[in-house]
C-alpha cells in the first residue's frame, strides 16, 4: 500500500508531465473508441434501414425458369413455403409477403424512380404504427385498391399534391412493358420507419395484376425475428426446410451473379438470364439475411476497423517510446531518491512495483480522458444532422451519424492501453530495481 | 318541257363517262390484291430479312438527340458495330466526352454495360432504355418480328403521301417487351415507317417513325433517321441519325469484352 500511495504522489509530483502522457495516451484511445463507435453505428444505422424497408431479418425469394430459359422473380408455390414455415414459427416476430418492381412515377414530364411494393396491408402493422404520415391518410390509402403510398421526397421532387393521380411505369415479372395509375393518398417523412425515400407502397391486389402475378403469389417473404442474434439458424433452418419439398438455391451455392441475395429489391434486378445453371422445375428458393445483403458494407466496416486499429497501434508505439523515455528521464532524475529509498528499507521488488504503479496510474489517467472525451463527442457528433442521400443515408440514422457505445471493446482497449504502458516501464523499472543503493547514493 | 337534241346527247355521254370511271375504280379498289393476315405474317418475315444483314457486318456512327423537359437536350454520338449472324452488338460511346468509353455489348443473348470508371461489365436487360434515351437496347439488335409477333389485323391506310399496310400485332410470349404493336409498311417498299408500342395493359407508350432508309445490301434497308416519341412523358422525345455507315467486316475481336475494356481506355 505504501509503494502505491508514494507512486500516485510521483505521478502529481510532475502533473504536466503527467498530464501530457496521459492526453497523448487519451487521444490515443479516443480514436480507436470512437472509430470503433462509427463502424458500429453504420452496421447498426444499415441494419435497421433495411430491415424497415424490406420488413425483416431473413429473406426468402423464388424462382421460376421461363421457356426462354430466363429466371422470373415469383413464389408460386406457396404450399411449400407454408408448409416449411413452421419450423421456425419459434423465432417469428411478423411476416410479409411482398411484390414489387422497379417503377418510374410519371406526372407531367416529371419523374422519379422508386421501388414500388405490393403490400397486404394487414400484415404492415409495423409499417402503419412507425410511418409518420405528413399528408393524406394511411387509412385512405389502405382502404382504397388505387391508393398510394409515397415519401415525401419523392412527391416535392414530382410536383404531386395528394389525391392527384400518377402513372406507374415498369416492367411485369417476366419483362413486358407496362403502366398502371395510382392516386396519392398517404405522404409520408423520408426519415421515418422507411428510411429510404425511393420507395413507395401499393395494395398488393392491385400490383400483382399490373406485374403479372396472381393474386396470392409474391415475391419476397420477409421474417422479421424476436431476436436479430438467430438470423443464420432461421436462414439454415428455413433453407433445410423448404429443400424437402422444392428446389433450393442454398446461400453457401451463390456465386454473387445479382440473382442471389439481391433479388428481393425489386424485379429489375429479379430478371436475368440463368447462365451456366443447371435447370429446375416449379419455383426455387432462395433464403438470405440481413447481414448476406450487407456484405459488401462489412468488408467496408470491417477495413474502417483494420484502419482503425493501425492508427491504434501506431499511437501505442508512439506513446510507448515515449514513455519508456520517460521513465528512463524519471530513472535518472530520482536515481538519489531511489538509494534513500532502498538505504531505509525498500526493496529490488519495491522499487520495481513503484514504477510500475506510476505507470498504471499514468494509463488511467490517460483512460480516463480518453473514454471522457469519446463520450463528449460520441453524444454530440450524433446531434450533427448530415445531407445524404441514396446508399449513405442507410448508414444514417435518422440523417445523424450513430456512435453506439461499446462497453466491452472499451473495456478491452483500456486494459491493452494499461498493458502496453506497464510493458513501456517494464525496462526503467527493472534497471531502477538494480540499482545498488551505495552507488545511487554517491 | 324535256330538251332534245346534240346538246342533250352530249351531257348523257359526260355521265356515262362518269359512271364507267366510278365503275372501273370501283372495280380496281376490290379486285386489288389485299392483304391476309397470313400474307401479313409473311410480310414480318420479309421486314425481318429486309432488317437483318447477313451475309456481313455493319458499322455507323449514330448521332442521338434527346429532348427532355426534365433533364434538357442531350446530344451524344454512339459508334455502332452489328453482326446479325451472331444476333451480337456492340454500341461504343463517344460524345459527351463524360461518357467516353461507355458500352453495350451483346453477346451469347446476354446485354453487358461496360463502365471505365469501375472497369467492370454489368448485366443489363435488352428492355432498358439505350443511355437514358427513348431507345430500347432492343431496337439495337436484329429484327424478330415473325417469332416475336403474331398478325391480328390488317388495313390499309395512306400515312403522308405514303400508302401503306397497318398491322396490328400481337407478342407470342410474355416475355416480348410490348405485348402489342402496330406498324405502318410502305406498300410499294416494304420498310416500317411508323410503330406504336403499347404496353400490357394497352396503352400506347412509345411512337417511332423511321423517315429514312438507305438501302445497303440488295435487300437489305437500314434507318437512316429514326423518331422515338414517348407517350407517357410529356415532350420526351429521341431522334437518332446514322452516318458512315458500312458494312464491311469487321474483327471478331470486336464483339468481345477485352475490345471493349481496351478501346478509349
Amino acid at each position: 500500500m505504501r509503494v502505491i500511495r508514494i507512486a500516485r504522489r510521483n505521478v502529481q509530483r510532475q502533473a504536466r508531465r503527467s498530464n501530457l502522457l496521459a492526453g497523448a495516451m487519451g487521444f490515443g484511445l479516443m480514436v480507436i473508441l470512437l472509430m470503433n463507435s462509427f463502424t458500429a453505428g453504420i452496421v447498426e444505422s444499415a441494419q435497421e434501414s433495411l430491415s424497415s424497408l424490406m420488413g425483416g431479418h431473413v429473406f426468402l425469394t423464388g424462382s421460376l425458369l421461363s421457356e426462354s430459359g430466363r429466371t422470373v422473380s415469383r413464389i408460386e408455390d406457396i404450399q411449400s413455403v407454408e408448409e416449411a414455415l413452421p419450423a421456425i414459427e419459434p423465432y417469428i416476430d411478423t411476416i410479409l409477403r411482398r411484390s414489387s418492381t422497379q417503377a418510374t412515377m410519371i406526372f407531367g414530364s416529371r419523374r422519379e424512380t422508386v421501388t414500388l411494393y405490393g403490400v397486404i396491408w394487414d400484415e404492415e402493422t409495423a409499417l402503419l404504427r412507425d410511418a409518420e404520415v405528413v399528408e393524406g391518410s394511411l387509412d385512405a390509402a389502405v382502404t382504397a385498391s388505387d391508393g398510394l403510398v409515397m415519401s415525401r421526397s419523392t412527391m416535392e421532387s414530382l410536383g404531386l399534391v395528394v389525391n392527384e393521380r400518377v402513372i406507374a411505369h415498369f416492367s411485369t415479372v417476366t419483362g413486358q412493358e407496362n403502366v398502371a395509375e395510382f392516386r396519392v393518398l398517404a405522404v409520408i417523412d423520408d426519415n421515418d420507419a422507411t428510411d429510404m425515400s425511393a420507395v413507395a407502397y401499393v395494395s398488393r391486389d392491385t400490383l400483382n395484376p399490373v406485374i403479372g402475378l396472381r393474386s396470392n403469389e409474391y415475391q419476397s417473404l420477409s421474417i422479421s425475428l424476436t431476436d436479430v442474434g438467430t438470423m443464420e439458424t432461421v436462414a439454415t433452418q428455413l433453407e433445410t426446410a423448404l429443400a424437402d419439398q422444392a428446389p433450393v438455391k442454398f446461400r453457401a451455392e451463390d456465386d454473387g451473379s445479382g440473382f442471389g441475395p439481391g433479388v428481393a429489391i425489386g424485379p429489375g434486378r429479379f430478371f436475368g438470364v440463368a447462365a451456366e445453371e443447371e435447370p429446375w422445375k416449379g419455383t426455387r428458393f432462395s433464403v438470405a439475411t440481413l447481414d448476406d445483403y450487407l456484405g459488401p458494407l462489412t468488408q467496408m466496416v470491417l477495413i474502417l476497423d483494420a484502419i482503425g486499429l493501425g492508427v491504434f497501434v501506431v499511437l501505442l508505439t508512439i506513446i510507448m517510446v515515449g514513455l519508456l523515455n520517460t521513465f528512463r528521464m524519471i530513472l535518472l532524475e530520482r536515481t538519489g531518491e531511489i538509494g534513500t529509498m532502498r538505504a531505509i528499507g525498500l526493496q529490488r521488488g519495491d522499487i520495481s512495483r513503484l514504477f510500475l504503479w506510476e505507470a498504471i496510474f499514468l494509463s488511467l489517467r490517460g483512460a480516463l480522458f480518453g473514454l471522457s472525451a469519446a463520450f463528449v463527442l460520441g453524444l454530440g457528433i450524433p446531434l450533427l444532422p448530415i445531407s445524404a442521400d441514396g446508399d449513405l443515408s442507410m448508414m444514417l440514422r435518422n440523417g445523424r451519424i450513430a456512435l453506439p457505445f461499446q462497453p466491452v471493446f472499451a473495456i478491452g482497449v483500456v486494459v491493452i492501453l494499461i498493458g502496453a504502458v506497464v510493458l513501456a516501464a517494464w525496462m526503467p523499472a527493472r534497471r531502477a530495481a538494480r540499482l545498488a543503493p551505495a552507488e545511487a547514493l554517491r | 318541257m324535256e330538251r332534245r337534241g346534240p346538246l342533250r346527247y352530249l351531257e348523257d355521254m359526260k355521265t356515262m363517262k362518269n359512271i364507267l370511271i366510278a365503275i372501273f375504280m370501283i372495280g380496281v379498289a376490290v379486285t386489288a390484291p389485299a392483304l391476309t393476315i397470313d400474307d401479313a405474317q409473311e410480310l414480318l418475315a420479309n421486314l425481318d430479312t429486309q432488317s437483318n444483314i447477313e451475309g456481313s457486318d455493319f458499322s455507323a456512327v449514330m448521332t442521338m438527340v434527346t429532348e427532355d423537359p426534365q433533364e434538357g437536350t442531350d446530344r451524344s454520338v454512339v459508334q455502332q458495330f452489328r453482326r446479325d449472324t451472331d444476333d451480337a452488338f456492340l454500341m461504343l460511346i463517344q460524345e459527351p466526352v463524360i461518357q467516353r468509353g461507355q458500352g453495350y455489348l451483346r453477346i451469347d443473348e446476354s446485354l453487358w454495360f461496360y463502365d471505365p470508371e469501375s472497369r467492370q461489365f454489368a448485366h443489363t436487360s435488352m428492355n432498358d432504355r439505350f443511355n437514358g434515351s427513348d431507345a430500347n437496347n432492343s431496337d439495337f439488335q436484329r429484327s424478330n418480328l415473325e417469332d416475336d409477333y403474331r398478325v391480328t389485323t390488317v388495313d390499309e391506310g395512306t400515312l403522308g403521301r405514303f400508302s401503306v399496310w397497318i398491322l396490328n400485332l400481337k407478342a407470342t410470349s410474355n416475355e416480348v417487351p410490348y405485348p402489342t404493336q402496330r406498324l405502318w409498311i410502305n406498300r410499294d417498299t416494304p420498310v416500317i415507317l411508323k410503330s406504336e408500342d403499347y404496353s400490357a395493359g394497352g396503352r400506347l407508350m412509345r411512337t417511332s417513325y423511321y423517315p429514312s432508309y438507305t438501302r445497303i445490301q440488295d435487300d437489305a434497308y437500314v434507318p437512316t433517321r429514326m423518331l422515338f416519341v414517348d407517350a407517357l412523358v410529356e415532350g420526351k422525345r429521341t431522334e437518332i441519325t446514322l452516318t458512315d455507315i458500312s458494312v464491311q467486316d469487321l474483327p471478331d475481336t470486336i464483339f468481345t469484352k477485352s475490345y471493349v475494356e481496351r478501346v478509349n481506355n
